[in-house]
């Protein structure tokens, strides 16, 4: 007989429903799925029955029939495991299938019948929500993960025969909803007090955080460029709960969310190699999975080595530096994955690392170091409002054990700068000064005549292009949101230069 | 361009194997030189046998038609050693080239230069002490130097800069931009100084020539200036050969921890060169009266910025943080205030984060 169960299939990082259409009747055995399932579907097959034997039920001797529909859509992954059982079980009725229209049932098989952890949980139950499924049967593994969906009547089972006791009237309890209260022992792995010295580059970091404002480190090696990046995310303001959910959404789809946290708290710090491949930074490959800069929004992006990345990869930064999104397009599929990062990224001064350096002399030609720096090409440098310029002194004891301000103090400042902004651009659709248009900075940026004097002066005896003023002009917005001014004065307009991006010239000079 | 029968000759002696500066210039000098057949009759009492012959089958294979046509669309002129042209400065050194292929403007040869070369990579300090020499120097010279990367480059651009004139003088031939990242420098030069080589045109870039241009340029000058070089540097060569000329040669010390003024330092503690400190003592060192550099007006500085400028002119050079402790100013204060006195003309950013008078 006919016995259909829903199940929930991904699209990106939205789910969709699949209804799980199982027809089984007398007949030579034999065991077909169709409706477009991807290989980990198809391979369902055995797993179900395995898993149905294992677990003491009989799968007898039917011709079955298992239909996924909508049948035009491809499923991937193997979350409809538990849905196929269930509707084998109701087919051949072993399990009354009264109540089994209720719930949305989530999970896949092992062989002994117990069920494994899947990814994209969350998606899936909040899309669920949005369609009016309101219980969802899901491995207990995933539990905690679904605990955060607020309005989902979670039960978490351990195994398939688990699932049918709650399906023949036994009671299983529901899963508490759990609350999102950021710890405050999420500390990021490097304090801001972590690090001695480099005062200059500190300030810079609290600058670029307060305004989301894109960074780039140029130092030789050792110099501590990668310590200070990491520092980054713990001077971010926490997340809030719709951040957190965005951030474990992309998680979850990629199979990165922690058992036991079930949520993302953090802010995400992704630091892809060099030698990463264009389609796993923008996200691709067959089944259009998110790529790294999805995996950082809401977080740092952090590019070690930027000239060494190939060039076709940081080309691709532009769209999600711009917009904040990604589309993946793959064959058949399109995607559109949130990407709202802030960049940073850190990079030798020139091949041998040493230019400009006291420690060591550079043994690079003025030819080589242009063509090091140029492999950052200038639309990319655009979008970078601050440049520092890392490199460290010794330090003595004495010094060394003065103590320097925490991340935590910092964040305050940088949360108090936040708030600022996102009342100024209430109306506007922003809420951080990185994002300003030019109309914007042409609203909310005036200065003074003595510092459009100074500007002049450094723009024509450096040669500045006139993308460098909005960049300073950003900068100095958010320099004077942290002393809480509401207009620009000279000492942030002036301060703001020394973080601008330098061209490749000047880059390649001394 | 048409050659003169002067240059023809000393053309067709650069090209004889066997015929090297002393023999070419004495042939110069004593034999006939209004025409080559007048020239080859005479040349014979003045070298052997071997050597004439050698002369003889050389202005027969040379196609001088060709050359003019190269000459002319490369834009070279020669200048051979008997015509007025030549720079007399070069006349008491017997080492010195037969002919010179010259582009530009001929004339700066037979005036009055000073050499000013150094590293090729120099420090910040290196090129301000170029500029800030080059500047004040080429009122009075024409600054002469190689057209390397590094310093050289950097005198040759501050003498335009300074509306000055300049001379550059190479070690390939003087139609080949070496290296080739100067080439908008080596256009200006063209077009309002000199360049000079002993090559002749197409000569590809050989190591070996560079050092031999050295006795050029300094032979060229009255006195030579090296503004940065280390131990190791070429420039030490310059010096060498400069002062076996008999030229004055003039170093500004660094640092001594600094390896790029190493060589600077090392030769004014032996003795060899003589250290200035500014252009001023060079003028004085050569007889040359000029009024000494008035020194910059006084400004209204307040507390902060005098505390800095104070460290910065005890220490030479110091880092943001080794300036923040003097001042009682916050990262962000100090960053905005060590900024304006850049734009001010105070102080300067010497490399990544330090800053110096």
């Amino acid at each position: 007989m006919l016995a259909t169960v829903t199940g929930y299939a991904l699209d990106g990082i939205k789910g969709f429903p699949v209804e799980v259409e199982v027809f089984t009747q007398r007949g030579l055995p034999s065991f077909e799925t169709v409706g477009l399932p991807a290989s980990a579907v198809k391979e369902a097959k055995e797993r179900v029955r395995s898993a149905i034997k294992n677990s003491g039920f009989d799968f007898g001797s039917f011709r079955t029939v298992v239909n996924l529909a909508p049948a035009d859509v491809r499923k991937e992954g193997s979350a409809l495991d538990l849905a196929i059982a269930i509707g084998y079980l109701c087919s051949t009725e072993t399990v009354s299938a009264k109540n089994v229209s209720d719930y949305v049932f989530l999970g896949e098989l092992s062989l002994d019948g117990s069920l494994r952890r899947i990814n994209g949980v969350m998606p899936m139950l909040i899309s669920a929500l949005q369609e009016g499924f309101t219980k969802f049967v899901v491995p207990e593994s995933n539990a905690k993960e679904a605990s955060f969906v607020t309005g989902a009547e979670i039960y978490a089972v351990k195994s398939l025969s688990d699932a049918v006791n709650l399906l023949i009237g036994f009671d299983v309890p529901k899963v508490p909803c759990s609350g999102y209260d950021v710890d405050e022992d999420l500390i990021p792995e490097v304090d801001i007090s972590d690090i001695k010295g480099q005062l200059m580059a500190k300030r810079a970091l609290e600058i670029a955080v307060s305004g989301a404002h894109n960074l780039l480190m140029s130092g030789s090696p050792g110099t501590g460029k990668t310590m200070l990046a990491r520092c980054v995310t713990g001077l971010m303001p926490k997340m809030t709960f719709a951040e957190a959910v965005e951030v474990t959404k992309i998680h979850s789809v990629s199979g990165l969310i922690k058992e036991e946290e079930g949520i993302v708290m953090r802010r995400p710090f992704r630091t892809p190699h060099h030698t990463a491949s264009l389609f796993s930074i923008t996200g691709g490959g067959s089944k259009a999975t998110p790529g790294e800069v999805s995996l950082a929004h809401n977080g740092v992006l952090f590019l070690d080595e930027m000239p060494e990345y190939p060039r076709k990869t940081l080309e691709a930064l532009r769209q999600p530096l711009e917009d904040g999104v990604i589309t993946v397009s793959r064959v058949g599929r399109t995607a559109e994955y949130p990407a709202d990062f802030m960049l940073i990224a850190s990079m030798n001064p020139c091949p041998c690392g040493y230019f400009g350096s006291s420690v060591k002399q550079c043994t690079c030609t003025p030819r080589e170091i242009l063509n090091y720096v140029s492999k950052i090409s200038g639309p990319l440098l655009d979008r970078i409002d601050i440049y520092i310029e890392v490199n460290n002194i010794e330090y003595d004891e004495f010094r060394s054990s003065a103590p320097s301000e925490t991340s935590a103090k910092v964040r305050e400042r940088v949360e108090r700068a936040r708030e600022i902004q996102r009342k100024r651009f209430a109306e506007d659709g922003i809420y951080v000064n990185s994002r300003m248009n030019n109309r914007l900075i042409k609203k909310y940026c005036a200065i003074d005549a003595e510092s459009e004097e100074m500007l002049g002066k450094i723009f024509k005896a450096r040669n500045l292009s006139p993308r460098a003023a909005t960049r300073i002009l950003k900068t100095a917005r958010t320099i004077a949101d942290l002393a809480g001014r509401d207009g620009i004065t000279f000492d942030d307009v002036a301060e703001a230069i020394q973080y601008k991006t330098a061209d490749k010239k000047e880059m390649a000079s001394l | 361009m048409k050659f003169t029968e002067t240059q023809k000759i000393a053309y067709a002696l650069i090209k004889t194997p066997g015929i090297g500066f002393v023999k070419g210039r004495r042939l110069m000098e004593n034999a006939d030189c209004s025409d080559a057949e007048k020239f080859l009759s005479s040349a014979r009492n003045f070298c052997s046998a071997k050597e004439y012959s050698e002369i003889k089958a050389t202005f027969d294979v040379t196609d001088f038609e060709a050359k003019e046509r190269l000459f002319t669309e490369k834009g070279i002129i020669p200048v051979a050693m008997t015509e007025k042209e030549y720079p007399e400065s070069l006349l008491p050194y017997s080492d010195m080239p037969i002919i010179l292929f010259c582009k530009g403007d001929v004339n700066l040869l037979n005036t009055e230069s000073f050499a000013v070369v150094g590293t090729r990579y120099p420090t910040r300090y290196g090129r301000r002490v170029t500029e800030d020499f080059v500047t004040a120097l080429s009122e009075r010279f024409c600054i002469v130097s190689g057209l390397a990367r590094g310093v050289d480059a950097c005198a040759h651009r501050a003498a335009l800069d300074a509306g000055g004139k300049t001379v550059a003088v190479m070690g390939c031939g003087p139609d080949i931009v070496y290296p080739s990242e100067n080439y908008a420098l080596y256009r200006d030069i063209e077009n309002y100084g000199l360049i000079v080589s002993e090559y002749e045109p197409t000569t590809p870039v050989n190591a070996h020539n560079f050092p031999a241009r050295n006795r050029i340029i300094s032979g060229l000058s009255r006195g030579v200036l090296v503004t940065e070089a280390g131990l190791k540097s070429g420039t030490m060569l310059t010096i060498n050969s400069a002062l076996k000329q008999g030229k004055d040669v003039y170093c500004v010390p660094g640092a001594i921890y600094n390896e790029t003024s190493g060589g600077c330092n090392r030769s004014i503690r032996e003795c060899q060169t003589r250290a200035v400190l500014s252009v001023n003592d060079i003028y004085e060192d050569m007889g040359i009266s000029k009024e000494t550099f008035s020194p910059p007006s006084a400004l209204q500085l307040d507390v902060n910025e005098n505390a800095v400028l104070e460290l910065l002119k005890r220490e030479g050079e110091s880092h943001f943080e080794e300036i923040l402790p003097v001042t009682d100013l916050t990262v962000a204060q100090l960053s905005a205030l060590l900024f304006k006195m850049e734009v001010a003309g105070l102080i300067y950013k010497t490399k990544q984060n330090y800053w110096s008078v």
